[in-house]
């Protein structure tokens, strides 16, 4: 529902209250009219952070439970939305999904410890000894295809990136 | 430690060079102190330029502008608020930063210097002690 007469963040406090009445989420604006506004919603342990200022629109990041506590500090958002309805339900996705606007770094033996998979188990599943594994996990350069064949048998996807910081562009590869 | 610096890296280089700079005694010489520490640790180890207007883009930390600051009431301490984190100083120089959510009934304080007077900002404001405002 469209309240009249709200800011774009009261509009947007107002929608996240209605659909997460159980969430703690507080706003905060600054003194100047021109100047940020802010939302935070803490569902659990996921938060979720949003900027908002006049001619830039919403600011998005959030946090699992797993993120460092200094994720976030001093970075500008992750994410960007022109309109309030767009935040919404990026915020709303977010919060059903728990994920966090920013992908953590890991180590295949990481995500491999993460999800219970011993090295005998996967090796076996990849058709290779359990030393040639073992090996692929500590070396400094892997092949792509052994990567996609490794992160596919413990039911992932392999995506790579690139990332361009002096644009902000970031583009998927593919390969053929 | 010198051009690309993982930002956690960066973010404890910061608050390890803002701690061991001398007390200072105002708002003004502790925002100054604030802004030229980070501009100085990131001009060092971001590998990035110091290009405030594409603050959006660019991967690096850039310190808190006026368009972020609001007063807390009753008490002589200024607000900067990011997505996740508030920083607060206080008249008589003091700093902290913190999160702005509570976690296990309290919040985390990631950076905390006294002003001159050698009060810190809960001390200066008693209501941050168990509050954001």
């Amino acid at each position: 529902m469209k309240a009249k007469h709200m800011s774009p963040v009261d509009q947007l406090s107002h929608d996240l209250k209605q659909q997460f009445p159980d969430a703690g989420i507080e706003v905060r604006k600054t003194e100047d009219p021109n100047g940020f506004q802010f939302v935070n919603l803490v569902v659990g342990d996921f938060e979720v952070g949003v900027e908002w200022k006049p001619n830039l629109g919403f600011g998005i990041s959030s946090f699992r439970e797993d993120a460092s506590p200094t994720d976030g500090v001093f970075e500008a958002p992750s994410e960007w939305y022109e309109t309030e309805r767009a935040a919404f339900h990026r915020v709303a996705s977010l919060v059903f999904d728990q994920r966090s606007t920013k992908p953590r770094q890991a180590k295949i033996s990481e995500i491999r410890h993460e999800r219970g998979i011993s090295q005998d188990e996967l090796s076996e599943q990849l058709n290779v000894k359990q030393a040639t594994y073992s090996k692929l996990e500590r070396r400094e350069d892997v092949r792509v295809s052994s990567l996609r064949r490794v992160i596919e048998a413990m039911g992932g996807k392999l995506v790579i990136q690139a990332v361009f910081r002096d644009t902000g562009d970031v583009r998927e590869i593919t390969f053929q | 430690m010198e051009g690309t610096t993982s930002k956690s890296l960066r973010l404890d280089e910061f608050f390890q060079r803002l701690g061991a700079a001398s007390v200072v005694a105002s708002f003004g010489e502790a925002y100054r102190l604030l802004c030229s520490t980070l501009d100085q640790v990131e001009d060092e180890l971001s590998g990035l330029p110091n290009e405030r207007e594409r603050w959006l883009t660019l991967d690096r930390m850039f310190p808190p502008q006026s368009d972020r600051m609001s007063n807390v009431e009753g008490c002589d301490v200024k607000r900067f608020d990011n997505v996740r984190h508030i920083t607060y100083i206080a008249g008589n120089g003091a700093i902290e930063i913190r999160s702005k959510r509570r976690k296990k009934g309290a919040f985390e304080v990631h950076f905390s210097k006294p002003g001159l007077d050698g009060r810190s900002i809960s001390v200066v404001c008693p209501q941050l002690a168990d509050t954001n405002l």
